[in-house]
């Protein structure tokens, strides 16, 4: 199956502060579509309509500023909300996002880490992929980490991704795969990841920890302290 | 491409439950027994199950209102809406006090569960001490704003469920049947009685209305958790009365402070059982006092939103995003409250009566508010759950009148204070209030447009209630009147102005009225907020034109309705109030837009199809100034004429009738066009001091045109220069005025058209004029 081109992303931005968003990660990609998500953080104590009447064209131009610095068109909303998650949630669903943008301290985006689980939700993650290389300067790491008996797969599995990146037309000479043996993926996924600059993760089912200490990809996101790419499961 | 913004909903069933149920459940329960008890010995069960089927009537009809205007701010946005802003102001305000009041009430039981159990701690002023520390440690909370909190929210209140259901469950075992033996010491007049202290807890409910706004799936989970949350706390509160009075004799709990601790003290192994009360108890009085503390803050904010409430209350804090003034006025207030309890003695049955008297007022104007809407039935009310038809009209109805029997009981004091707060409503509305709010605007009106002179049911309640216009009553002689629709906030107070100007210039027609005009645009669409909003910025309108009415001294009716086609309901307004003018705000040639519509397609089917003269202005200067006509021999000339000499007086100027004229050989000019000015100002019937004339002769007639207009402030000019009535034209001089000219321009289209028998030359000339480009 040929990769999709122009994956759609969703950037959450706080627009409530008046600090501007780094943005040098917008521009990372000419192919990908931008949403930008405007939240604006409403405490319990208020309904989201008082704020909203206070402070929506703060948020509209604030985000509309953001919009500006990017070169070309992109999507935006403004949205006041008692909870940031359910929004970006919701929001990806309505816009049909590919994938969630959620910041980092780092601001270099040419050596992108992508972790790979299995055939889950290969194709979205390999679009975006696609689609972050199609800047001359960025060159990928596809990752596995799997158990001593399953390397064999494990190795299909990345050369498979590999391939159809090759395929859509990126110079292999900028893909790398790297296979590593654990038990323990997450802590490996963490610790490689201090060598990249960008992480693009595939969303997983959140089990019942997760529900409550927040999501695994959001975690690696946190731990990792780089900007991650959340591909959404279709 | 920018898809503007929205509003989340965030709540689902449990946030709304815990919110509802958590609060109805909160501190009642651990304070109630005693007082229920000593009220009406175990009968008292039968006090919560009158309470609660009070409020289940209540949530019936809450549920419908809700489920079809879901936004913020619960009873209180229903009942202003349907009956207007002085019951509005009665019920936000008695919403208010009540939670407060339930505040204070939920506080005072902290501070006695807290010190009673410790044998070195005692005395009233500790009491109050402590319920003001726990008080200030919430505002101060609220304050700094929560994020998420329902989080912890959850569990206190899972946790205080944990212990309620261990003390029901362990305490069936040890009802002793004696202590029932005597159920109903102080008969059915105690049991009504003690409904009226023991309904405070029943304010939990109404939160979830409160925040309507919030909900996820409104149309489901409103009514869904109303109606659970009130029939499984009567159930809880029914069964914890009969253990709690079969435990222990009434008269022992009813004396006590801590009634549900000296139950489990029996049933739950004495210091253990104890400790777990009290620390439920404590929860359960900071939660709900919490939930009292954000319900408050929302009714503030919705009475703002109708101008029932200072702005200056509901400013939001800069960096927490709280409405932190409404919330320490809330908490202050609250203080003051427990602080009485220093003095007055039984401070905690007090309280709770006043909060019950409040919410039954409010639910009693909320039954009427929903008959209100059922009868009137207006179009943006479309409820996704109605009380079933068996049920109807028999649910508001019973409301009421169980409201009254509840009240009617209450202690003389509670009644006072209550009618005081009624009072206080009252006096608000009369001496603040009034002049800001557009509460006799919105909904009739809207009504009436949409059902035509059926809304009979609204017409009554503004008599009854003295709300109609009093031009609508006093209309002996036809009024001149003057449509406005106004949409936009930057330039409707100039469009006011112009149109009481045109008004008054045709007083000796009939007395002058504007009839100001907002039609939200349907837009079908599942977020329901973004409709509310829209709803807002309409009541902001008309609430300005209602202000810039009241400055100039002009009477103004307001009309505003919800609809597919605005052209359609300006056009209905139009003919329903036999207007003789139409004066719309216009956004001005834009160029190269050329989609088949010449000003919009709700400007073109009025200006198409209204029976009366229009009027299309772009503003483009502040002044009015002084205006100028392009007279030709146009259909619409005498109409120009007649409306720059009308526009003139909004700044006591002269208008200037001008006209151009092509150089010719074989005629004069200068003479042609003085006599097609005057000619039309004939026409017009303008007497000959109330215009100057201007005649400009040119042999390049468009750039003139231009030139000539250019130093006045206002440019008035026809519509087409053809006489063509079943073709819509925008004359091409009427273009070119109005994208170059610098001043205002007032496209004039007039209801008779002037017959073009003109003075014989002129036509053709000014025709020609069409041709240049």
């Amino acid at each position: 199956m040929p990769l999709g081109d122009g994956s759609t992303v969703l950037v959450p931005v706080d627009v409530s502060t008046t600090e501007a968003p780094d943005t040098d990660l917008l521009t990372v990609s000419d192919a990908v579509h931008l949403v930008l998500l405007g939240y604006y953080p409403v405490p319990d104590q208020a309904p989201p309509a008082q704020l909203k009447a206070d402070h929506e064209d703060d948020a509209q131009r604030r985000l509309a500023e953001l919009a500006a610095t990017i070169d070309r068109d992109v999507t935006q909303r403004v949205v006041f909300t008692h909870d940031r998650d359910e929004t970006v949630d919701r929001a990806a669903e309505e816009y049909d996002c590919d994938a969630i943008l959620l910041p980092g301290s780092h601001t270099a985006t040419e050596r992108v880490f992508v972790p790979l689980r299995g055939d889950d939700n290969l194709d979205r993650i390999l679009s975006l992929v696609a689609d972050l290389l199609r800047r001359e300067e960025t060159t990928a790491t596809l990752f596995h980490a799997t158990t001593a008996d399953e390397r064999e797969y494990g190795q299909s599995l990345l050369d498979d991704a590999a391939g159809r990146l090759v395929e859509a037309g990126i110079d292999r000479a900028r893909i790398n795969t790297r296979l590593a043996t654990t038990n323990d993926p997450g802590t490996a996924i963490v610790e490689l990841a201090h060598e990249f600059d960008l992480l693009v993760v595939g969303e997983t089912e959140p089990s019942l920890t997760d529900r409550i200490l927040g999501r695994v990809s959001t975690r690696i996101a946190d731990e990792v302290d780089r900007p991650a790419f959340v591909v959404r499961k279709p | 491409m920018t898809d503007g913004s929205s509003l989340e909903r965030n709540l689902g069933f449990i946030e709304a439950m815990t919110l509802g149920g958590g609060t109805m459940i909160g501190a009642g329960i651990f304070i109630l027994p005693g007082l229920a008890a000593e009220g009406a010995g175990p009968a008292s069960s039968v006090s919560f199950g009158i309470a609660g089927f009070v409020a289940l009537l209540a949530a019936l009809s809450l549920a419908e209102l809700a489920t079809g205007m879901p936004i913020a701010g619960g009873s209180y946005h229903y009942v202003n809406r349907a009956l207007g802003g002085l019951f509005g102001s009665i019920v936000g305000w008695g919403m208010w006090t009540g939670l407060m009041f339930a505040s204070a009430f939920y506080m005072i039981g902290f501070g006695q569960y807290i010190v009673v159990p410790l044998p070195f701690l005692d005395g009233r002023a500790l009491i109050v001490l402590i319920g003001l520390v726990g008080l200030a440690a919430i505002t101060g909370l609220n304050y700094y704003g929560t994020d998420e909190s329902s989080g912890a929210q959850n569990l206190m209140i899972g946790a205080e469920l944990i212990v309620v259901l261990a003390y029901v469950a362990v305490g069936v075992f040890f009802i002793e049947p004696g202590n029932l033996a005597e159920f109903a010491p102080t008969g059915p007049v105690g049991i009504v009685a003690t409904t009226g202290t023991v309904f405070v807890t029943y304010l939990g409910f109404e939160i979830i209305a409160t925040v309507a706004g919030e909900i996820e799936d409104p149309g489901r989970l409103i009514p869904l958790t109303m109606v659970l949350s009130v029939v499984s706390v009567t159930i809880l509160y029914v069964v914890i009365m009969l253990v709690s009075t079969g435990v222990v004799p009434y008269q022992q709990l009813g004396s006590s402070f801590v009634p549900v601790s000296d139950v489990a003290a029996i049933t739950m192994g004495g210091a253990i059982g104890v400790a777990a009360v009290t620390v439920a108890a404590a929860v359960a009085a900071i939660s709900s006092s919490n939930s009292s503390i954000l319900a408050a803050s929302r009714v503030i904010y919705a009475m703002g939103r109708d101008g029932l409430m200072s702005d200056r209350l509901n400013v939001t804090h800069d960096r927490f995003a709280t409405p932190h003034r409404a919330i320490i006025a809330t908490g202050g207030v609250t203080g003051l409250l427990v602080l009485a309890g220093l003095q007055v003695a039984e401070i905690v049955a007090l309280l709770a009566q006043v909060a019950s008297f409040s919410f039954l007022v409010t639910y009693a104007l909320v039954h009427v508010a929903l008959v209100v809407f059922r009868r009137v039935d207006p179009e943006p009310y479309d409820p996704e759950f109605k009380i079933p038809g068996v049920l109807y009209p028999a649910v508001p109805i019973l409301g009421v009148v169980m409201a009254g029997v509840v009240i009617s009981q209450m202690q003389p004091e509670v009644i006072v204070v209550g009618i005081g707060i009624v009072a206080l409503g009252v006096v608000w509305y009369g001496g603040y209030a009034r002049s800001r709010t557009v509460e006799d605007g919105l909904l009739g009106e809207a009504v009436r447009i949409a059902f035509e002179p059926g809304g009979i049911a609204f017409e009554t309640v503004g008599g009854l209630f003295g709300q109609a216009e009093p031009s609508d009553a006093t209309a002996d002689a036809q009024p001149y009147r003057v449509v406005v629709p106004v949409a936009n906030p930057t330039t409707q107070r100039r469009l006011l102005r112009l149109a009481a100007a045109t008004a008054r210039a045709h007083a000796d027609d009939g007395e002058p009225e504007l009839v100001a005009v907002h039609v939200t645009e349907a837009r079908p669409s599942p977020d329901r907020n973004v409709e509310s909003d829209r709803l807002d910025e309409q009541r902001d309108l008309l609430t300005v034109a209602r202000g810039v009415a009241a400055e100039i001294g002009i009477d103004l009716d307001t009309r505003s309705a919800i609809a597919d086609d605005p052209g359609e309901v300006i056009l209905e307004v139009i003919r329903e109030t036999d207007a003789e003018q139409v004066v719309l705000g216009w956004q001005g040639v834009t160029d190269g837009d050329d989609d088949g519509e010449v000003f919009g397609s709700t400007l073109d089917s009025v200006i198409e199809r209204a029976p009366c003269d229009v009027a299309l202005v772009e503003f483009e200067q502040e002044m009015i100034g002084e205006p100028v006509a392009l007279v030709d021999a146009g259909p619409h000339a005498a109409t120009v004429a007649q409306r720059a000499v009308d526009f003139a007086t909004v700044d006591g100027e002269t208008a200037t009738l001008l006209t151009v004229q092509r150089s010719t050989d074989d005629a004069d000019p200068v003479r042609e066009g003085r006599r097609m000015i005057e000619w039309v100002a004939n026409r017009a019937n303008l007497d000959s001091d109330e215009y100057e004339t201007e005649v400009v002769v040119s042999g390049d007639l468009s750039a003139a045109i231009i030139d000539a207009v250019t130093g006045y402030d206002t440019v008035c000019v026809g519509l087409s220069e053809r006489s063509d009535a079943e073709r819509l034209e925008f004359g091409s001089t009427a273009r070119r005025v109005s994208r170059d000219a610098p001043g205002n321009v007032a496209v004039v289209r007039g209801r008779e058209l002037l017959e073009p028998d003109g003075p014989d030359r002129g036509l053709a000339d000014v025709t020609a004029a069409d041709d240049v480009t």
